[in-house]
């Protein structure tokens, strides 16, 4: 310590409060007022956010409108208008922020508006498609039908017509479809229901027509007035079930056959006269039109009251 | 920017000018600023109804500050007022944006979402 010195621990605390001093003034005089501050944040997010580019000349007036607070707060300090003129600066970089989010928006519902209408037209193009591939499936399946059907027809019409050639027996097309009618002094001997060895000689013609037709069968006995009503009924479903037997058993399948015994119920000539019973007695293989199929028709019913009567000669 | 063109103008006015003249037409300027934030519905979306409030306090403080005479004050104030309008205007309309975004974009999945249900 010396005399005019300054003790030292005084020399030390005045060098302190002076470094304080002149920490201060230095302080004072670069605060930044926290409105810079926020306007230099506002700026630069306006800068870095997506959609800078699209507001690019509202980022740029942000931009001079913060180098005049910088110029005003390097020029005046922290002043009141310093911070007036950074203020408005971070209103403007909010503004410009905004603009461009706003752009990106507007984009982005454009952008949906146009992926709408490009699947709306896709979705055209798919259901125009496939309604073509339906109509494409529609006509093969039409053709297909129709190349069945004039298959079955085909098949019929040779049917009908090997039938037709058949000797000792006549083919006629009436309301039940397509009826054989086969003498019963061909088939069976008097009162018998088995079949005579040259009747098998005619069913073996039969079934070779009916093997490749689709139609189905029914095998209807009838038989003269001479005899008991009942008797006559009964021989004529044994005959019936005689023929059926036979066609079954050479080739033609069960499904497509019934076999239904008429008695003398239905007769085509008058009994009276050897002729008219030897007409009556008789074995008709009827078959039934595509439309009959699944609803075979009985003799008898309804549909076949005027059988043999409404006959027409097949062409 | 005319904002930016005024705050130039202001700027040397103000200093030029001891006893500055009042500010008629940026109150104006800024009254009708709040006016067209208000319409645009400002008050109704929350970061824009802070900036709305703000500026009408602003418009408030200015209005008295002319009355007590403090002209070169109350020009700034207005200044503040007018752009916090300004980003209460632009921040409703982006928000309508988005609103108006969301919802078509919905409606876009809502019509593709119905229509593949109805397809399948």
């Amino acid at each position: 310590m010396t005399r005019f010195g300054m003790p030292g621990g005084a020399k030390t605390l005045s060098l302190t409060a002076g470094a304080v001093l002149l920490g201060l003034v230095a302080g004072c005089a670069s605060q930044t007022p926290v409105e810079l501050k926020n306007a230099r944040s506002a700026y630069q997010e306006a800068v870095e956010a997506p959609g800078a580019s699209y507001a690019a000349t509202d980022v740029y007036e942000a931009k001079k409108s913060l180098q005049r607070a910088e110029d005003y707060f390097k020029n005046e300090g922290d002043e009141p208008e310093t911070r007036d003129l950074a203020y408005v600066a971070e209103r403007m970089a909010i503004i410009a922020k905004s603009k461009g989010n706003n752009v990106i928006l507007l984009n982005q519902k454009q952008q949906a508006l146009n992926d709408l209408e490009q699947w709306k037209q896709q979705q055209a193009v798919a259901t125009r498609q496939q309604l073509g591939q339906t109509k494409e499936q529609l006509a093969q399946s039409q053709q297909q039908l129709e190349s069945e059907r004039q298959a079955r027809a085909a098949a019929e019409q040779r049917t009908t017509d090997a039938l037709t050639k058949m000797k000792g027996m006549t083919a006629k097309q009436d309301q039940r479809g397509l009826v054989l009618t086969l003498s019963g002094s061909v088939l069976f001997a008097t009162g018998k229901s088995e079949l005579l060895p040259g009747a098998q000689k005619r069913l073996d013609d039969v079934v070779a027509a009916l093997k490749e037709d689709p139609r189905s069968i029914t095998i209807v006995g009838h038989t003269d007035s001479t005899g008991a009503e009942d008797r006559n009924m009964v021989l004529s479903q044994k005959r019936a079930d005689a023929v059926k037997t036979y066609l079954t058993t050479h080739g033609i399948p069960e499904d497509r056959v019934t076999a239904q015994g008429m008695g003398q119920s239905q007769p085509v000539a008058d009994n009276k006269s050897a002729e008219g019973r030897a007409n009556n007695r008789r074995v008709e293989i009827i078959l039934h039109g595509a439309a009959d199929m699944q609803g075979t028709p009985m003799p008898g019913s309804g549909q076949d009251s005027n059988s043999g009567r409404d006959n027409k000669k097949i062409p | 920017m005319k904002i930016i063109g005024w705050i130039g103008a202001a700027s040397i006015a103000l200093v030029a000018c001891a006893s500055s003249p009042v500010p008629a037409d940026r109150l104006a300027k800024s009254t009708a600023a709040v006016r067209s934030a208000q319409e645009t519905g400002a008050d109704r979306v929350p970061n824009a109804a802070l900036h709305l409030k703000v500026a009408n306090e602003e418009l408030d403080l200015a209005k008295r500050l002319i009355k007590d005479g403090d002209n070169r004050r109350a020009e700034y104030v207005l200044l503040r007022a007018q752009v916090d309008a300004d980003a209460a205007l632009q921040l409703a309309r982006e928000d309508q944006a988005r609103v108006d975004a969301q919802h078509t974009m919905d409606e876009v999945q809502k019509t593709k979402n119905s229509q593949r249900e109805g397809g399948s």
